[in-house]
């Protein structure tokens, strides 16, 4: 019994193709986390390029759509992480590591903060990702340092550092550095500029800067967000 | 000093002390947290545990053999320290998140339906009520960020009531009607009330006849007990943006002249007791400070809320002795017994630690921390933030902090008695352990 069972072990280790068959669509089922079944659905579809993209509902978790991240057959299985939610910065991605089973559902091991789950999904339509908006490039003139001071929450001034870059052609880079009681480097996930607003988005932390940029004076007008609450921040090149 | 004359002046201050053989919260009247005896340095078991109706936020407190606490569930309850029997409960108008105080036979507690109870502790039976303006939590528009900014919201953190302290024949609390009370212990009569600026649910410490508290306006205390007259107010830091970072949940401890407290202003302070002029503080970034501390042997432990420390610093200057990252928000004050401190905290454990070097020498994890149902905690044990606190919506963030609770939060404060510790969860439980 214990050869049968180990040489059908090895037939399925190495049989790739199963999880080669996760095919994309929608995907509904749940999460089961100790005494609560979480409804899931995941959107799984390919990019012009071939290459996978995704998101994910989970209405109990407040999740509409959010972006996947590092969607991929690994091994015998297919996996992959939620890029900016249920993880704050520097904590474990959630994620999801499953294979196709042989009644077409996929399913495994949901993982969040190191808890792990299983879960179950059945496909039950064609895909409806929904594509996380992209960072487009900033104008030369605004690479670079940019310096300035806002008074938020607790009532005290800190002191805010944004670089700007465009290390691709077709997307901005940012650092975003706030030095208050202590020092914050925000982890910016999409840098924008448009009409003359220049945007940059923190999706992990919820906290964002807008900020129209004035050729003539050399500045940018701007606000720092936290949640519902706006801060005048008035950036201006590092001397 | 001789024998005779050493017998002689204890006589003389014997009938002058005030605040003989009270139980009450953290150990005593002036709130040091010290408690006779040494307490387990290892962990040999729950001894007990009792179920009540609904979370147990209350710190007991110890008389005459028997536990006292309030719950959640409205009701006070006596139970036999040794078996964890109940001797007698006592159905109130609300929830009992406060310790009561026993003192000669009375015991005293403070309820959510307004009232102020005295009862005979031996069998519950009701000595006298007092009605105060009503219990309110306190409320300010967008606390926390919850929204809409626009909207009043109560204080989904502001989860204690005062509890009273006895001496001279009076007992003493702070009520949610922005009050501060001085009621005759033997008839339950107004001897005075002090009107402050908010809401008062810290504790009052006291010491050489005068009583510190704190309100959630900010602002610190200091009463004559006898009359009520002002001594000195101190005013500490405020939050006009989001009321996050101001008031007084924790209580004093005065130890020689001194009164040392914690603040939601994310600061230890250390006040001179006669002045009311600031020794030293210790800020905390951005992390609240609700432990009441302990002092003991020129050292004072505390802890913080969301950086999750437990310290110990140098009772004279505040300097550090010891700092530990814990697993979760502590609430929950230290106590001291011989050699080891213990605490509560938010992931369902009470931790036992070393009194010098504040080590960690053993936790006990509630069965409903392990259990850990709707992953509240991490798989480390610590808060599962992410699946928590989702929305600062309507009444999003009450939902999250209701989910919180059901993992035996241990937000109550450690009593220890012969050796046993006694500490209330969010469970419903209180634990007897030794």
């Amino acid at each position: 019994m214990r050869t049968i069972l180990f040489a059908l072990t090895s037939l399925a280790l190495a049989c790739p193709a199963l999880a080669a068959d996760v095919q994309p669509g929608r995907w509904q089922g749940t999460v089961d986390i100790p005494g609560n079944a979480l409804a899931v659905t995941v959107d799984l579809d390919r990019d012009a390029g071939g290459a996978w993209i995704g998101s994910i509902t989970m209405p109990e978790l407040l999740l509409r759509g959010a972006p996947l991240a590092g969607i991929a057959s690994t091994g015998s299985g297919f996996g992959f992480t939620l890029a900016n939610a249920l993880g704050g910065p520097g904590e474990l991605k959630a994620g999801f590591q499953g294979r196709l089973g042989a009644d077409g559902r996929l399913a495994g091991e949901f993982s969040q903060a190191g808890n792990k789950a299983p879960f179950s999904l059945a496909r039950v339509g064609t895909a409806a990702v929904e594509v996380a908006p992209r960072s487009t490039p900033v104008p030369k003139a605004l690479e670079g340092a940019w310096v300035g001071e806002y008074i938020g929450i607790g009532d005290y001034a800190r002191q805010v550092t944004i670089t700007l870059g465009n290390p691709a052609k077709d997307a901005a880079h940012a650092d975003f550095v706030v030095v208050g009681k202590q020092t914050t480097k925000i982890p910016v996930d999409l840098v924008t500029f448009a009409e003359g607003v220049l945007r940059l988005e923190s999706s992990t932390t919820g906290l964002n800067f807008e900020g129209r940029y004035l050729p003539a004076s050399g500045e940018i007008r701007g606000t720092f967000e936290q949640g519902a609450f706006e801060f005048a921040l008035p950036l201006k090149r590092k001397p | 000093m001789k024998p005779t004359l050493l017998f002689t002046a204890l006589l003389v201050l014997l009938p002058l002390a005030p605040c003989a053989a009270q139980a009450t919260f953290h150990g005593d009247a002036a709130r040091t947290g010290v408690y006779a005896g040494q307490g387990p340095r290892q962990f040999h078991g729950v001894k007990w545990s009792f179920q009540t109706g609904d979370r147990v936020m209350s710190s007991p407190v110890y008389a005459d053999g028997a536990i006292h606490f309030g719950s959640d569930d409205g009701n006070l309850y006596a139970v036999d320290a040794k078996s964890g029997r109940q001797l007698w409960k006592y159905v109130t108008g609300g929830p009992v998140p406060s310790s009561p105080a026993v003192a000669d036979g009375v015991l005293y507690a403070n309820s959510y339906d307004g009232k102020f109870y005295a009862l005979n502790a031996k069998t519950g039976a009701t000595k006298w009520k007092f009605k105060t303006g009503g219990e309110r939590r306190f409320e300010a528009k967008g606390i926390h960020g919850q929204l809409p900014r626009t909207q009043t919201f109560p204080d989904i953190y502001d989860v204690y009531l005062s509890s009273p302290v006895v001496a001279d024949g009076a007992v003493y609390f702070g009520s949610g009607d922005g009050h501060f009370y001085a009621l005759d212990a033997q008839t339950g009569a107004l001897r005075w009330k002090f009107v402050a600026g908010e809401v008062i649910h810290s504790s009052p410490a006291l010491a050489g006849g005068v009583l510190y508290f704190g309100d959630w306006a900010g602002m610190l205390y200091a009463l004559d007990a006898a009359t009520g007259k002002e001594k000195w107010r101190l005013k500490t830091g405020e939050d006009k943006f989001i009321y996050n970072q101001v008031g007084f949940q924790g209580s004093p401890a005065v130890v020689d002249g001194v009164v040392y407290v914690g603040c939601r202003d994310s600061h230890l302070y250390a006040i001179d007791a006669a002045t009311g002029r600031e020794k030293w503080n210790i800020s905390t970034g951005l992390s609240w400070v609700i432990t009441t501390p302990a002092v003991h042997q020129g050292k004072v432990y505390f802890a913080t809320s969301d950086s999750r420390l437990f310290k110990i610093v140098q009772a004279s200057d505040g300097k550090p002795l010891a700092e530990h990252t814990g697993k979760a928000y502590y609430w929950s004050s230290p106590a001291i017994a011989g050699d080891v401190a213990y605490i509560g905290a938010f992931n369902g454990s009470l931790e036992a630690r070393d009194g010098t070097s504040g080590e960690l020498l053993w936790e006990f994890q509630t069965d409903a921390s392990r259990r850990n149902l709707g992953w509240v905690l991490a798989a480390d044990r610590t808060v599962n933030n992410s699946m928590l606190f989702r929305s600062g919506w309507r009444e999003a963030s009450a939902v999250a902090q209701a989910r919180q609770y059901t993992i035996g939060v241990i937000a109550s404060s450690p009593l220890v008695h012969d050796g046993v510790v006694y500490v209330g969860s969010t469970d419903g439980n209180v634990y007897a352990i030794e």
